[in-house]
C-alpha cells in the first residue's frame, strides 16, 4: 500500500495478544465469531483452516501464528475478520474486534526500523491513537508472503 | 437450417457485433496491432466455417478482407483511413451476408466482385482508387443504418406498420431507394423471399423449373438494384437473357402477376417502407416489358398511369401492415407443398434468439446463492425433523423440492457435454479430406464428458483449430501414407476423460509428425531463436515454438488451416481457462496434443471419507471399489516390509495411509483405517487406507486458494450439503505423493502399446486347480492335454508316475490342486522334452484364450508369475519353470547324459529380454525345446556375459529396451570379432516390414514376433544346428 493512499483512511481495529492492529475497512467483507474449521492438511501453520462464508471457501490465516507470537489459549475466544484479496476469501484470526476508526495522515507514523523483521515486514506504519499504537497491517503482505513462502 | 449454420450464424453476428466498437477504435488507433489481430481472426474464422458451410460469398468476402488485414498485421501495409474505409465496407458486407442468410436459410445471389477486387487492390496497397470510389464510402454508411432498423423491425413485427408509415415521408432526404431500403443485401432477401414462394406455387414452379432460379434470381436482383439507384451491376447478362428461358416455358401475362404478387408479398415480409415499396413496384412492373418482350403485343401497355395506380395499391396495401398481404400471401403460400420451406424461413431469427448467452459471472452468483439456499434449507429440514407434525411440514416439502429443481437447474445452465463443441468436427473433417484429398477417419471417445459452459466455449475454437491442423498438416495424402507403409486412411483420434480433477482432451494423428529440423529452422528464420541457442534445445523444446505467435509451418497458406492464427492462439484461449498444452511428436508416427483444463467450475460425484477426524471428498471417477478389511471378512490389510498391501482377487493392492500421506494425528477412537478405497489413476489401482466412508455426494469444486495451490494432494475444496467445507483429494496427487513414480511409466508404456496396435499376446491354456482364480500356462509350453486314468497311477523313485508312450511319465500337482485318489479321471498337461515327458495334474481344463498378457500384479507367491484379469476375472499365470524344477530340480538336464548320444551337446541361448515376465515365459519354452538358456535383464548385462562366457550358439534380443536398444546391441555385436557370425534373432513386438528391414540392417539375421513362440523355436531349431556344426 502506499503512503498516498493513507491520507484518510478507515481501519478495523483488531487485537492480537494485546497489541491492536487495523485493517482497511474496504477490504473487510464481513466480521464473524467463531467459526467451526475444516483443517487442511500439510498446510502452512498459520493456515488455520477453511469455514464456508454465505456458500464460498475462505480460507483461515491465525495472526497469531503469523506474527509470531504465541498460541492462543483454548479457553480464549477468537473472532473472524473477512478481507477479499483478488477475489479470494481470507479469514484473518484475532483475539478481538474493536471500533471502526477513521484516521488522518496527522497520526501517522512509519514503523520504527527496530520493529521485528517480521512485523516489519507485515505492517505498513502506525498511528499514533490517544492511548494506544495501532499498527496497521499490510494485508497483500500477510497473505501474499505465504504465497511467496509457498512457492 | 441446420444447426452447424444456425450456431454459425451466431458466432460470426456475435463476432461481428464484438467488433462493431474495435472498428470505430481501428480509425481512432491505426496503429493498435491487436485491435487488427481481433478483426483478423474474426474475419478468419467466418471464412473457415463458411467455406466448410458452403457459402461461397462470405467465403470469398472474408477471405479478400483477411488478406489485407493480414498485410496490416504484419506491417506490409500502412492503415491510412482509405484503407479501413475499405475494412469496414467489407465488414459489412459480412455483416448484410451473415443477416440475409440467417433471415433466408441460405447464402443470397449475388455479386461482390466489386468489393472483393478493392480488396486485392488493396491488398497491392491501392486504396481508395478510382474504382467506383464514390462508392465506397456511401455504401457502408447506407448499408449499416437500414440493418439496424430492420433488425428491430424483425424482432418486433406488431410495430411495423407504424415504422413504415413513419417512414415514408422521408423520402426526400436525398438518397436513392437503393440507399434507403438497405442496399445490395435487402434486394437480396427480397428477391430471395419471392423466388421461395414462386418456387412453391404450384402455378409458377412449372414454368421456373424450366429456368435455373439462381441466375434469375442474380439477374433480377441486378437488375432491381439498377432501378433503385444502386450501382450498376458488371455482369453481362440482361433480364430478357436470363427469362428467355421462361418464355419458352410458357410465361404468361397473369404468371408474371402471380410473380408479381408473390413480390409484393415479398417486400411486405421483409418491412420495405411505403414509398420504397412502391418505387420497387414500379421497377418490377417495368421488367415485365423485358422479360415478356414477344408477347407484350399492346396487351399490357406500361401505361404510367396505371403503374401509378398498381404502385399506389400495393403501398396502401403494405400500410395496412400484415394484413391483407399477409393473408394472400398465407393463402397463396398454403396449397403450395412446401410448407417445410416456410416453416424453416420463420424458425430461422427464433434460432439465433433462443440461445441466449448469459454472462457466467451472472451463473456463478447464481450457483453461489443457490448453495446457500440449500444450506439453509437443509437447517430448516434439520429442525424440522426434531419436531412432529407441524404446520410448516407441507410447505417446507415445498421448499424442499423446489430447492432441489433449483439447484439441479443451474447446475445445468453450467455443464455440457464436450460433444457439444464436437458436433461439427466430423464435417470439417470430412470437408478437409475432400479438399485435400486425403482420406480420415476422427474417432471420437468420450463426448459425454462434461465441463463446464465457459471451459466449452473456450476450447471449442482451439479444438476445431487443432483438428483442422491434424487433418491439414498432420495427416499426409493416400500415396505417402502407403509409401510410409501406413494404411491409406489416416486417423485423427479425439477423446476426453476426467482426470484427477481435471479434463484432459488428447487430438491424436497417425501422420507423419512434426519436422523437428524444419521447425527448427523456422524458429532460427522467424527470430524466436539463434542457431547457437537452438543447438542445446532438446526436440520437445524445439516443437514448443510451433506455439509462439507468428509462427506457422505450413509452406503453403492452405484454404484449411490458415495463415499463423493457429497454435499461438490454441495456446492462449486454452491458458485463459487456465489449462495447459502438451504436444509429442514421433516423426512419421504422428502427433498427440494432450489438453489439461482445471475442473475448476465442474461438479462431480465424490465419496466422503474420513481420516483421523477430517472428512475429505475424494472424485467417484478415481474410485473403484470400497473394501472393508477385517479378520472375519477374509480381506486382510497385510505388511511387507512395513508397506501395506491388500489381497484383493488374486491380486496384490499396493496401499496408502491417508494418516500418514497427510501427516494427520489421529486419536485412539478415530478408526483403525480398516476401510480401504480402491482408486485407479490412469492403469494403476492402489488403495486408500482411511477411518471411514460415508456417502457419496455431489459437489461443486472450487479451486483452493492460491496460499495453498502447491499442495498437489488437493484438486480443490468444496461444500458439503451440511455446510462444512473438505478438501478434495487429488488421486494424482497421492499416487505422486506416495512415491510410486511407477505410474507414469505404465501408463506411458500402456499407450504407447495401444497406439501400435501390436499388444503382446499369447495363447494360454486356462485351467483350475483347488480354490480361488483360474490359473494359466502359457499354451507353447504344453506338448498335450492328456486325460489318464487314477487308476493307472503307479509310485516310483518316490512319486507318483503312470505309463505314458512306453515310458513312465512322472506326475506332479498344480499347488492346490485337488490331491491323487485311486480313481476317475484327471486332466493333465504333458509336458515333453526329446523322448522324456512329464505331466501336471489339475482339476479341470477351462479354455484355452488368446489374451494380451499384461501384468496386474506380480507375483506374490512361488510358482506364480504374476495375475492378469481374462475374461474379467483375476487370473494366475503360472511359473512353468518352478514346476519343471519340481521334477527333481535339473528334470531338464537330467535327459542329456542318457540322451541320444552325440547330438545332445546342448545348444546355448543367450536370451535379452527387459520384460520379466518374457524373460519368465521364454526362458522355460526354451528349455523345454532343448536349449541351454542364460537370461539377461538388458543389453548392458548381456555384453558383460557374452566377455565371461563366450560359448553361446544363439543370441535372441528383445528390440525395444531401456537404455541400449536391440538395434544398437545387434550393431554392436556385429562390430566384434567374437560375435559378428553368431546367430542373432530378434524378438519384438512390432513387426511391420519397415521394423523388419531396419532389424535386418542393425544386423539381425532373423526378426520374430514376440508372441509367436512357435516361429522362434522353428527359427532357432534352423540357425542354431548350422553353428554347431560348424563349430
Amino acid at each position: 500500500m502506499s503512503s498516498e493512499t493513507i491520507e484518510l483512511c478507515e481501519y478495523v481495529t483488531v487485537v492480537i495478544d494485546g497489541q491492536s492492529f487495523g485493517v482497511p475497512v474496504l477490504l473487510v467483507q464481513d466480521v464473524l465469531r467463531e467459526q467451526p474449521l475444516t483443517h487442511i492438511p500439510l498446510a502452512p501453520p498459520e493456515i488455520a483452516g477453511s469455514l464456508n462464508l454465505r456458500g464460498r471457501v475462505v480460507t483461515a490465516i491465525d495472526l497469531r501464528t503469523r506474527l509470531g507470537v504465541e498460541r492462543r489459549a483454548d479457553d480464549l475466544p477468537s473472532m473472524n475478520v473477512v478481507v477479499e484479496q483478488d477475489g479470494e476469501l481470507y479469514s484473518l484470526i484475532v483475539d478481538a474486534v474493536g471500533d471502526v476508526l477513521a484516521l488522518t495522515i496527522e497520526t501517522y507514523e512509519p514503523s520504527p526500523a527496530t520493529l521485528d523483521p517480521l512485523w516489519l515486514d507485515l505492517t505498513d506504519g502506525l498511528h499514533r491513537l490517544d492511548d494506544d499504537l495501532m499498527l496497521i497491517l499490510d494485508i497483500r503482505q500477510v497473505l501474499g508472503e505465504e504465497v511467496a513462502e509457498a512457492a | 437450417m441446420d444447426d452447424l449454420l444456425a450456431e454459425f450464424l451466431t458466432e460470426a453476428t456475435e463476432g461481428i457485433e464484438l467488433l462493431d466498437t474495435e472498428l470505430v477504435d481501428l480509425e481512432q488507433r491505426p496503429d493498435d496491432p491487436a485491435l487488427i489481430g481481433n478483426i483478423f481472426r474474426v474475419l478468419h474464422t467466418i471464412k473457415g466455417t463458411s467455406g466448410f458451410l458452403d457459402l461461397p460469398r462470405l467465403e470469398s468476402v472474408a477471405h479478400a478482407g483477411e488478406n489485407v488485414l493480414g498485410k496490416f498485421r504484419d506491417g506490409e501495409l500502412k492503415v491510412t483511413p482509405d484503407a479501413v474505409g475499405l475494412i469496414l465496407e467489407a465488414m459489412d458486407r459480412v455483416k448484410d451476408l451473415v443477416t440475409s442468410i440467417s433471415e433466408l436459410g441460405h447464402e443470397p445471389a449475388g455479386d461482390d466482385s466489386d468489393l472483393i477486387g478493392r480488396l486485392d487492390a488493396g491488398m497491392r496497397g491501392e486504396f481508395g482508387g478510382t474504382m467506383s470510389a464514390p462508392e465506397v464510402e456511401a455504401a457502408p454508411e447506407a448499408e449499416v443504418e437500414p440493418e439496424v432498423e430492420a433488425e428491430t423491425v424483425m424482432a418486433e413485427p406488431d410495430e411495423v406498420a407504424t415504422e413504415a408509415n413513419e417512414e415514408a415521408p422521408a423520402m426526400d432526404d436525398g438518397r436513392s431507394t437503393y440507399e434507403r431500403i438497405g442496399g445490395l443485401s435487402t434486394i437480396d432477401a427480397i428477391c430471395d423471399v419471392m423466388y421461395r414462394h414462386v418456387v412453391a406455387d404450384e402455378r409458377l414452379s412449372d414454368i421456373y423449373a424450366a429456368g435455373d432460379v439462381d441466375i434469375i434470381h442474380g439477374v433480377f436482383q441486378n437488375y432491381l438494384c439498377e432501378a433503385t439507384g444502386g450501382p450498376k451491376s458488371a455482369d453481362s447478362y440482361t433480364l430478357t437473357d436470363a427469362h428467355a428461358e421462361l418464355r419458352e416455358a410458357g410465361m404468361k401475362d397473369k404468371h408474371f402477376d402471380a410473380t408479381f404478387a408473390h413480390f409484393s408479398v415479398a417486400m411486405a415480409e421483409l418491412e420495405i417502407p411505403g414509398a420504397d415499396m412502391a418505387v420497387l413496384a414500379e421497377a418490377f412492373d417495368n421488367a415485365r416489358g423485358l422479360v415478356l418482350a414477344q408477347e407484350l403485343d399492346g396487351e399490357v401497355p406500361a401505361d404510367g398511369a396505371e403503374l401509378t395506380e398498381g404502385a399506389d395499391g400495393i403501398v396502401e396495401t403494405a400500410a395496412d401492415a400484415d394484413g391483407d398481404v399477409a393473408e394472400e400471401a398465407a393463402a397463396e403460400a398454403a396449397p403450395a407443398q412446401d410448407a417445410p420451406v416456410e416453416k424453416e424461413v420463420k424458425i430461422t431469427p427464433t434460432t439465433i434468439a433462443q440461445s441466449l448467452r448469459v454472462n457466467v459471472d451472472v451463473l456463478e452468483n447464481l450457483m453461489t446463492v443457490v448453495s446457500e439456499l440449500v444450506l439453509t434449507r437443509n437447517q430448516l429440514m434439520q429442525i424440522l425433523r426434531e419436531r412432529n407434525k407441524t404446520e410448516f411440514d407441507a410447505p417446507l416439502q415445498r421448499l424442499n423440492q423446489v430447492t432441489s429443481e433449483l439447484q439441479e437447474s443451474v447446475m445445468q445452465t453450467r455443464m455440457q457435454p464436450i460433444g457439444n463443441a464436437w458436433n461439427k468436427l466430423p464435417r470439417i473433417v470430412r470437408d478437409i479430406s475432400h479438399e485435400l484429398n486425403k482420406k480420415i477417419e476422427l474417432d471420437m471417445s468420450g463426448a459425454e464428458t462434461e465441463l463446464d459452459r465457459q471451459v466449452l466455449d473456450q476450447i471449442k475454437d482451439p479444438l476445431t483449430h487443432m483438428v483442422r491442423n491434424s487433418g491439414d498438416h498432420g495427416l499426409e495424402t493416400p500415396e505417402e501414407r502407403l509409401a510410409a507403409g501406413k494404411s491409406e486412411t489416416g486417423k485423427i483420434k479425439l477423446s476426453a476423460r476426467h482426470e484427477g480433477g481435471h479434463i484432459i482432451i488428447v487430438i491424436a494423428d497417425d501422420g507423419k509428425g512434426i519436422p523437428v529440423e524444419k521447425i527448427k529452422a523456422k524458429a532460427i528464420t522467424n527470430g524466436l531463436t539463434t542457431e547457437a541457442d537452438a543447438e542445446n534445445l532438446t526436440d520437445q523444446q524445439i516443437l514448443q515454438f510451433i506455439f509462439k505467435p507468428g509462427f506457422s509451418t505450413a509452406e503453403k497458406v492452405t484454404n484449411v488451416s490458415g495463415r499463423g492464427v493457429g497454435m499461438d492462439v490454441v495456446r492462449t484461449n486454452i491458458a485463459k481457462i487456465g489449462g495447459t498444452v502438451d504436444l509429442q511428436s514421433v516423426e512419421g508416427e504422428g502427433s498427440r496434443f494432450t489438453i489439461k483444463i482445471p475442473l475448476t467450475l465442474a461438479i462431480v460425484q465424490a465419496l466422503i471419507v474420513q481420516s483421523g477426524g477430517d472428512r475429505f471428498a475424494i472424485p467417484q471417477t478415481a474410485v473403484t471399489e470400497l473394501v472393508r478389511t477385517s479378520e472375519s471378512s477374509g480381506y486382510q490389510i497385510e505388511r511387507v516390509n512395513n508397506t501395506a498391501v491388500l489381497r484383493l482377487r488374486n491380486r496384490l493392492l499396493p496401499l496408502v495411509s491417508l494418516r500418514e500421506l497427510l501427516k494427520i494425528d489421529a486419536q485412539e477412537d478415530q478408526g483403525d483405517e480398516s476401510y480401504v478405497v480402491v482408486a485407479r489413476f490412469g492403469s494403476y489401482a492402489f488403495g486408500i487406507m482411511v477411518d471411514q466412508v460415508f456417502d457419496t455426494e455431489e459437489i461443486v469444486v472450487k479451486p483452493v486458494a492460491r496460499t495453498l495451490r502447491d499442495l498437489t494432494l488437493f484438486s480443490g475444496n468444496t461444500i458439503l450439503g451440511d455446510g462444512s467445507v473438505v478438501m478434495i483429494l487429488d488421486p494424482n496427487g497421492i499416487v505422486t505423493a506416495s512415491g510410486n513414480d511407477a505410474v507414469d511409466h505404465s501408463d506411458a508404456e500402456l499407450e504407447a502399446r495401444g497406439d501400435g496396435g501390436q499388444a503382446e499376446t499369447s495363447s494360454l491354456l486356462l485351467f483350475r486347480a483347488g480354490e480361488g482364480a483360474p490359473k494359466a500356462f502359457p499354451l507353447e509350453l504344453v506338448a498335450r492335454i492328456e486325460e489318464i486314468d487314477m487308476a493307472g497311477v503307479e509310485s516310483a523313485n518316490g512319486g507318483p508316475v503312470i505309463q505314458y508312450r512306453e515310458g513312465l511319465m512322472p506326475l506332479a500337482l498344480i499347488d492346490g490342486a485337488a490331491a491323487l485318489s485311486s480313481e476317475g479321471r484327471r486332466p493333465v498337461l504333458v509336458f515333453s522334452d526329446l523322448d522324456r515327458s512329464l505331466g501336471l495334474v489339475v482339476d479341470e481344463i477351462v479354455d484355452i484364450v488368446d489374451h494380451n498378457i499384461e501384468f496386474e500384479a506380480h507375483g506374490h507367491a512361488p510358482g506364480i508369475l504374476g495375475s492378469t484379469i481374462i475374461g474379467e476375472q483375476a487370473t494366475d499365470l503360472l511359473d512353468a519353470g518352478h514346476y519343471l524344477k519340481s521334477f527333481g530340480g535339473d528334470w531338464l538336464s537330467r535327459s542329456k547324459p542318457d540322451g541320444i548320444a552325440g547330438d545332445v551337446a546342448k545348444r546355448r541361448i543367450l536370451l535379452v529380454e527387459d520384460s520379466p515376465f518374457f524373460r519368465n515365459l521364454l526362458t522355460p519354452l526354451l528349455q523345454s525345446a532343448g536349449y541351454e538358456v542364460c537370461a539377461t535383464e538388458n543389453a548392458d548385462q548381456a555384453l558383460v556375459v557374452l566377455e565371461e562366457q563366450p560359448e553361446f550358439d544363439v543370441i535372441v534380443s528383445d528390440i525395444e529396451m531401456p537404455g541400449m536398444n536391440g538395434l544398437e546391441f545387434a550393431t554392436k555385436l556385429r562390430s566384434t570379432q567374437a560375435w559378428k557370425d553368431t546367430p542373432l534373432l530378434a524378438l519384438s513386438s512390432h513387426d511391420s516390414q519397415q521394423d523388419i528391414d531396419r532389424g535386418i540392417e542393425a544386423g539381425f539375421d532373423e526378426y520374430i514376433a514376440k508372441a509367436d513362440h512357435s516361429a522362434l523355436i522353428d527359427v532357432l531349431s534352423r540357425s542354431a544346428n548350422p553353428v554347431k556344426n560348424a563349430a
